[in-house]
């Protein structure tokens, strides 16, 4: 569940990145990254598998 | 001390109009009127003709060394390519690339700090401590790597809540600013070995 969530974070994040080239909207850059900071802070209680 | 200062700029016609800028000392001292006001417009617009010029002078020096790459009957005539293509880097088409080029490396690579931190969990600061080396990220945000940061939570964001264990390294070749104290990258996917 921990890298199912991680991978769709990151492609939201990158999926953005690519909308503000396209459409210079720049707020999206901001959107970008508060799922991956929301994640960080509450991802550790989903199943991660310890390293 | 300065209590207050007021300036007004108008468009008018196309034009922009200067009004004087005042400043108002507190105790009712006399105002002070600051001149030069134009000195910013002025300053940009050196910087614009110094833009002009210098790709000018770039599009006919590429010119030149093309004209003597081509054209010259000296065998050593291609090297004239080398200084050609440094010219060809400031002409007007290819300037903005250039710049935007520049800009970027400078801001990745110039005066990172001497000390970074990598910050992990318990289960991989031991896994570090044992095989002496940081296990790159396969899959994160900024692409493969291994990060670093220069603060930590709470103020840093981007480290994970569980990742309480800083090790501190001194900045290893290669690494990349990507947010200024907060992220730092040195991508690829090899273990970084710890001295």
């Amino acid at each position: 569940m921990y890298n199912t969530i991680k991978v769709v974070v990151v492609l939201w994040a990158w999926g953005c990145w690519g909308w503000v080239i396209y459409s210079h909207e720049w707020l999206w850059l901001a959107a970008s990254l508060v799922p991956y900071l929301v994640f960080n802070q509450i991802g550790h209680h989903l199943d991660k598998p310890e390293e | 001390m300065v209590i207050a200062f007021g300036y007004a700029n108008r468009i008018i016609g196309g034009s922009m109009l200067f009004s004087p800028i005042t400043c108002q000392r507190s105790g009712c001292g006399p105002a002070i009127e600051v001149q030069e006001q134009n000195a910013i417009d002025m300053f940009l617009s050196d910087m614009a003709r110094l833009y002009r010029a210098t790709t000018n002078a770039a599009d006919n020096a590429a010119q030149y060394w093309a004209d003597i790459a081509v054209h010259s009957k000296h065998p050593l005539a291609p090297l004239a390519n080398i200084p050609g293509a440094f010219a060809a880097l400031w002409t007007p088409e290819v300037a903005p690339t250039t710049a935007i080029t520049l800009a970027t490396a400078g801001y990745g690579f110039a005066a990172l700090p001497k000390n970074l931190v990598h910050f992990t969990t318990a289960a991989g600061a031991t896994g570090i401590a044992a095989s002496g080396a940081i296990n790159a990220t396969r899959f994160g945000l900024f692409g493969p790597g291994t990060y670093m940061a220069a603060v930590g939570r709470p103020l840093n964001l981007f480290v994970r809540a569980n990742a309480r264990f800083p090790i501190h390294l001194a900045t290893p070749a290669g690494t990349v600013r990507i947010i200024p104290r907060l992220v730092y990258v040195r991508w690829g996917v090899s273990p970084m070995s710890l001295p």
